[in-house]
């Protein structure tokens, strides 16, 4: 049976979800569109769509990352979007891209989107959070945990020093 | 996309992950700290993924679920 979908909102609830997301969006440093979409979708809360400019880029924000950020289980709502601007950061940054762009599996470039995302988050919880997703997922592809680890430790140091 | 896996499951995976290294995770992870310190090396990784697995359900910053009074 299919998941039920998001409880109803009004249009200033709606209103209220869109200023919140394109405001930490833009705290994070998104450039671009920015959308709320009040359904529910398979992509873990958003997702970044690069266009032909930064300036055209979307970011697509869906009900499941409003649940999520009430789940003290779960990832802010703030991490979720870092997440995402990290993918932009790849996908944009001069430095960045030139090193990645074309280098790196899909799987490959969600570790990095998640690791370029614990640089950039303000609180503390936000980037263990973020380290530890990318931790998971390195181990996961059969990395040792101290390698996976240091792997995590160089990456943020060398992103670190383009940001 | 940032997936759906929870956080619940990434700390679990990765608990199991270091309690194949043969030892208590946490303590696996203080052990590894303490050796970066004394080298100088960096341990800001170490220290996240203790904080997470130290976490228990209060893991996000600033929130707070409100109290429903009965």
């Amino acid at each position: 049976m299919a998941n039920p979908p998001p409880a109803p909102l009004n249009a200033n609830q709606r209103r209220a979800r869109l200023e919140r997301v394109t405001r930490i969006a833009g705290q994070l440093g998104f450039v671009g569109i920015v959308e709320y979409r009040h359904v529910y979708s398979k992509s873990g809360g958003a997702q970044y769509g690069r266009a032909r400019s930064p300036e055209e880029d979307l970011l697509i924000v869906y009900a499941e990352a409003f649940d999520k950020d009430v789940d003290p289980e779960e990832f802010s709502l703030t991490a979720i979007l870092a997440h995402e601007r990290g993918h932009q950061i790849l996908a944009r940054h001069s430095r960045i891209a030139e090193r990645v762009l074309g280098r790196v599996s899909d799987a490959g470039e969600e570790i990095l989107a998640s690791i370029l995302g614990s640089l950039i988050c303000q609180e503390q919880a936000d980037r263990d959070n973020l380290i530890a997703k990318a931790a998971a997922a390195l181990v996961n592809y059969g990395e040792t945990p101290d390698t996976a680890f240091q792997r995590i430790d160089e990456l943020r140091n060398l992103f670190g020093e383009s940001l | 996309m940032m997936g759906n896996k929870t956080l619940a499951t990434i700390r679990q995976e990765l608990k199991e992950a270091l309690a194949k290294e043969g030892q208590d995770p946490i303590r696996w992870l203080e052990e590894r700290i303490a050796v970066g310190r004394r080298q100088g090396d960096g341990t800001e990784v170490l220290e996240s993924l203790k904080r997470v697995l130290e976490r228990g359900t209060s893991s996000k910053p600033g929130k707070r679920r409100p109290k429903v009074k009965r």
